[in-house]
């Protein structure tokens, strides 16, 4: 019914994603590897093609705002013609087309926001279809589906500068550590806490993230015995890459680098791939928080000599 | 009368909630809430973890080994000229310190002798990380021409003549003597060695650092006030007399300090405050001729190093050596960086940083207070060096308090402790 609804209201790959989908969920049984079953299939294959259209209708926001901009500066140039012009029979004229310019520009600048909204709703439906879809092909490879969490560190302090982030020697003296400290109810003490690290807005905080160039879907998971991350401890992650069509990425060079935005510095250790334990499944060791707090893993993949790159956000 | 009093309590409490700056009231001073006392006693020696585990040190917990490797520490005849031995700059009735801004011995050091209380927690050792184990750190030493002057062979040499014995037991020696028997008897100093007497000498010479660092994971810290007190809020938190009787007013304002507003607790943290990482705190440059680029240095000695938990001296297997095969080797952080050193006795481990170049904790406070930002010289340095530290804008009583504070870090000297002396 609701399938239906959507259909009238018009979008094709819309449509074809809500009455594929229903289907595509229903069936469970795990697949083997490399052969994703027909429900995963389909949620692939959909998934894709969001994706595809979320892209181009990004392209088509992009043009559309441009040509928005471009009206707008004639808009402008008009109004200063106006100015110049001695008054007289061709100012009436004039101000009707800036009248007629001005209506229009808003006009354009709804598409484009209607398409940037579409874009991003696309895209975030065929995340959601892959990251399902992924998780039924690599289900017995997968034991966290939820973000990566910290082992309940016994310390908010462990490690280094939890308030204080690193300067340029040149803004020296701009600022003074502050009096804030962190929300302690039931403490008299006033512990230094984890400020200052400007975390932007919403991080997506997903163990499952699709690559920059589109062309790898990855899940990285600690391979502790909770699959929690424990603090100051060398351990070991597994990540697995998966082409979009659902076969495994065999063979990959990857790249591994770390760091905490809020406090300009790395990784205590240099992780690295050590081994691909099954096709498409990788072996990362040597991974090491000194601190909680915003973390940056990029993972840089080489492929048939093409390159990419898969981000995870992580907040221990 | 008594509701004068309640009003005026009312009032002190409304003032105490809205209260900054913050007043910390006679009465207040020895009050701490549960949270308080469990986030203190993570900084007690009671919260210290068992030692860590020494798989490249097979005779890490010897007994036998721990009584060779104290009367290695503190024997002379380790030395080019019979006068220098471990304890000469690690002595022990100066918490293991020599008291002296760069170390003497055959020569003068580059850097500070730090103390050696504690050190066998640490993941690396020396003020820039340059050793990744107690037993390899020990030959650094040994083999510097600044301070005990000898070569791996000349050490061989004085370990047959004076505790032969000794490494047969430990050791089952016999077969490394007989394999070198030749080369040193042989009156030249330097002699070409095959490939197995290298193995055997270098087996030998780590033997000496694996023993030195036996006898090193023995020695204790004992409680110093700090914890006492610590310990006294987790028995009884509401009997101020004797809490006042372990620290003073001023030395817990300056304990609030440590762990708050003067952001000390950042970095020296732990029982033995200290995070044992590599910081850039903007410390005078004790050399600008020749700067000290730290932790970035010690990062490329430790690739080369001949005794590291990768090497063939070395007693565990590769998938133990974690730290050191996943070291990291770039980063602007690693420029100029030196470990946090220990904050345990403090006071009485002066002068201070890695070249000493503080002598009073109150010339070290001054830094914090108003740091100035590294030294950087384009041609000497890779990069800029990080900067890890922002001015705290303490005022005078502050830091006395603080200072107050760090005295009370000072564990008692076990005068009757054997293992605190020669033996």
């Amino acid at each position: 019914m609701r399938a239906k609804v959507i259909c009238l209201h018009g979008h094709i790959a819309m449509c074809l994603f809500f009455s594929l989908m229903a289907k595509a969920i229903e069936s469970n049984t795990p697949p083997e590897i490399g052969t994703p079953a027909a429900s995963s299939q389909t949620m692939l294959h959909i998934g894709e093609q969001l994706l595809h259209n979320a892209e181009a209708a990004q392209a088509e926001s992009v043009s559309l705002s441009l040509h928005s901009n471009r009206l707008r500066k004639s808009l402008n140039q008009l109004r200063r013609q106006w100015h110049a012009l001695p008054q007289g029979r061709d100012q009436p004229l004039l101000k009707h087309t800036m009248h007629l310019v001005a209506e229009e520009i808003p006009l354009w600048q709804e598409q484009v926001s209607r398409l940037r909204n579409q874009a991003l709703d696309q895209r975030g439906h065929a995340l959601t279809l892959l990251e399902k879809a992924f998780i039924q092909i690599w289900r017995p490879h997968i034991r966290l589906t939820d973000r990566i969490r910290g082992a309940d560190s016994d310390s908010y302090i462990t490690g280094h500068n939890s308030n204080i982030r690193s300067v340029h020697p040149g803004k020296m003296n701009m600022a003074v550590a502050t009096e804030a400290r962190a929300p302690t109810a039931d403490m008299s003490l006033e512990i230094p806490a984890l400020s200052g690290q400007n975390i932007p807005g919403e991080l997506n905080l997903s163990s499952f993230r699709i690559s920059r160039k589109l062309s790898v879907f990855a899940h990285i998971e600690p391979e502790t015995a909770t699959t929690l991350v424990p603090l100051n401890q060398i351990h070991q992650w597994r990540l697995i890459l998966s082409q979009l069509n659902g076969q495994p990425l065999r063979g990959a060079e990857i790249s591994i680098e770390g760091h905490m935005p809020g406090h300009v510095h790395g990784l205590p250790t240099q992780p690295r791939v050590t081994e691909e334990m099954a096709p498409g499944i990788y072996r990362v060791q040597g991974v090491k928080f000194q601190m909680p707090g915003w973390w940056v893993m990029t993972f840089h993949i080489r492929v048939n000599q093409q390159d990419d790159a898969v981000t995870f956000n992580i907040r221990l | 009368m008594t509701r004068l009093l309640l009003l005026f309590s009312q009032l002190l409490f409304f003032f105490l909630l809205s209260g900054t700056p913050k007043l910390v009231s006679a009465g207040e001073t020895y009050r701490f809430t549960s949270a308080d006392i469990a986030f203190l006693k993570r900084f007690t020696l009671a919260a210290l973890p068992p030692l860590p585990a020494a798989p490249d040190n097979l005779v890490a917990d010897n007994p036998r080994a721990a009584a060779l490797g104290q009367r290695l520490f503190f024997d002379t005849r380790l030395s080019a000229n019979g006068q220098v031995a471990c304890a000469s700059c690690h002595q022990p009735h100066k918490y293991f310190t020599d008291g002296l801004p760069r170390s003497r011995a055959l020569g003068t050091t580059r850097r500070n002798a730090p103390t050696i209380l504690g050190a066998t927690h640490s993941p690396w050792l020396f003020w820039d990380g340059r050793k990744d184990s107690l037993w390899s750190q020990a030959l650094g030493p040994l083999q510097d021409s600044n301070e005990h002057g000898l070569d791996r062979l000349g050490l061989v040499r004085i370990i047959r003549q004076h505790y032969r014995h000794d490494f047969d037991q430990l050791f089952s020696s016999r077969a490394d003597w007989a394999r070198l028997k030749t080369v040193l008897n042989k009156r030249k100093r330097t002699p070409r060695l095959t490939a197995r007497q290298k193995a055997a000498v270098n087996r030998i010479v780590s033997q000496v650092g694996k023993a030195i660092m036996a006898y090193q994971r023995k020695l204790k810290l004992h409680p110093a006030r700090f914890d006492r007190f610590v310990d006294q809020l987790q028995r009884d938190n509401r009997n101020d007399r004797i809490l006042a009787s372990l620290m003073s007013a001023d030395e817990v304002a300056g304990m609030r300090l440590f762990m708050g507003r003067a952001n000390c607790a950042s970095c020296h943290n732990g029982p033995l405050f200290t995070n044992y990482e590599f910081h850039n705190i903007g410390a005078p440059e004790a050399d600008p001729e020749n700067v000290d680029l730290g932790r970035y240095a010690g990062v490329e000695l430790l690739q080369h190093d001949a005794f590291t938990c990768l090497s063939a001296q070395s007693d565990a297997g590769a998938d133990d050596c974690e730290e050191m095969r996943f070291l990291k080797k770039q980063g602007r952080e690693l420029v100029g960086a030196f470990k946090t050193p220990t904050l345990r006795n403090v006071a009485h481990t002066g002068p201070y940083m890695h070249a000493g170049q503080f002598s009073t904790l109150e010339e070290v406070l001054a830094h914090y207070n108003r740091p100035t930002p590294p030294y950087y010289d384009r041609k000497q340095h890779p990069s800029r060096p990080h900067f890890d530290i922002l001015p705290l804008g303490l005022d005078e009583t502050q830091i006395t308090q603080l200072i107050a504070f760090l005295e009370t870090l000072s564990s008692p000297m076990p005068l009757n402790d054997p293992l605190w002396r020669a033996p």
